[in-house]
């Protein structure tokens, strides 16, 4: 027996469903839409891992207060265990926290100079031979070729009529 | 556009016109508007299925321009199938847009079992039933298509609505409502066999492939389906 032989109306009805079509066009601008999906997919599979994290971060708000914690707390961990170990190489820890990294800055009025310093700008006298004021040449150059000599010539004008 | 250009040869050579429409030009809508319409010619099969392998390994390159065309080819036999198992038009465009975009994303994992067509399908199907079972925890609601001119002249809906019908009076819209209803109260798998069969004239086999079952499977599946919404559309098929 054909199987479609009690079902003669119920298929000529059914045939109906064929004639169901979807707004003009429909058809013309699916494959745009499709292609644009595809791309974008392919964009957000090349962002980088920063654009990742955000978009992990913005869907689970706990996950990033989480991580906001753990990062802290590593920070602070951090801190604490650098102060221990100034204090273990003899640094008096209150010096640089708490009476604070200002104290610990020299005085400069009561700060001595270092030995360089002092070694270059012992004698004054020599000091005074770089005046600002005044040039800085060695008048008593007299010998020819001497940077002094070779910087003052005589020069001599005649206009021609 | 070399491989375009080579389809093109291709489909003269063919003559596929004849079968199944021009195969560069989109198909018209729903390319399954009767079942002789569906390409079960072998040499056209043979073709078309070797143009898919064409513009798979393209696709498979990275060739959006040839997967565009792969879109062009099947997108609407895929949304018809996704309307009709959902009736409504917002979630067949959707989930028609996910299927392709899944599609794409797979196509290196294709390795040409079977035709690009029924993988294709596969996805579809996939997604759409995984979709209604969400859906059922929420009121469906049906967006429907418009019918088109030609359904006033359809020989068989014109027999339908004849003296002989106690529902005359009602129109083609209400009848289409009506049908859509009955199709929504089948289970997926049952809505599936009369969609893919009835409506879009596949064959057993092909149906078997799709959805992984034997054709002795759709067969009984069909007839059940059918003789559920016999019962449900009897006022309309007297």
């Amino acid at each position: 027996m054909n199987e479609n032989e009690n079902f003669e109306s119920l298929q000529k009805l059914l045939a109906l469903k064929r004639h169901e079509e979807p707004p003009p066009g429909y058809f013309n601008r699916l494959p745009g839409k499709i292609l644009e999906r595809i791309e974008a997919s392919e964009l957000a599979a090349e962002s980088s891992w920063w654009t990742w994290l955000v978009e992990r971060f913005d869907a689970r708000p706990i996950l990033a207060c989480a991580y906001g914690f753990t990062i802290s707390g590593l920070l602070l961990m951090g801190f604490r265990l650098s102060q221990a170990l100034e204090a273990d190489a003899g640094v008096d820890p209150t010096q640089n926290f708490g009476g604070g990294w200002l104290a610990a800055t020299p005085d400069p009025v009561t700060a001595q100079p270092s030995a360089f310093l002092q070694s270059h700008f012992a004698n004054p006298a020599g000091l005074a031979t770089f005046s600002s004021v005044e040039p800085v040449v060695d008048l008593n150059a007299s010998h020819a070729g001497s940077r002094a000599g070779s910087m003052f010539q005589p020069v001599a004008y005649s206009i021609a009529k | 556009m070399l491989i375009l250009v080579e389809m093109a040869i291709m489909t003269q050579t063919a003559a596929l016109n004849d079968v199944v429409g021009t195969v560069s030009a989109p198909a018209p809508a729903v390319t399954a508007n009767s079942p002789s319409t569906f390409p079960s010619a072998s040499s056209a099969a043979t073709t078309t299925a070797s143009e898919d392998r064409t513009l798979v390994r393209a696709s498979q390159e990275g060739d959006l321009r040839a997967f565009d065309e792969l879109i062009r080819r099947y997108q609407e036999r895929i949304y018809a199938t996704i309307y009709h198992m959902t009736s409504n038009h917002e979630d067949a465009n959707d989930l028609t847009q996910e299927t392709f975009v899944k599609a794409y994303k797979a196509i290196s994992s294709f390795k040409g079992d079977s035709g690009f067509f029924t993988w294709v399908y596969r996805i579809a199907v996939n997604k759409t039933i995984n979709f209604l079972k969400q859906r059922k925890n929420r009121h469906n609601n049906m967006s429907l298509n418009d019918l088109d001119f030609n359904a006033e002249h359809d020989p068989d809906l014109v027999s339908l609505i004849s003296d002989k019908n106690p529902r005359r009076d009602m129109s083609l819209t209400e009848l289409q409502e009506k049908l859509n209803e009955a199709m929504q109260k089948l289970s997926e798998v049952h809505r599936l066999v009369v969609t893919l069969h009835d409506v879009q004239g596949l064959s057993h086999e092909e149906i078997g492939k799709i959805m992984d079952c034997n054709p002795g499977t759709v067969r009984s599946r069909l007839f059940y389906a059918r003789q559920q919404l016999q019962g449900s559309l009897a006022d309309y098929l007297k």
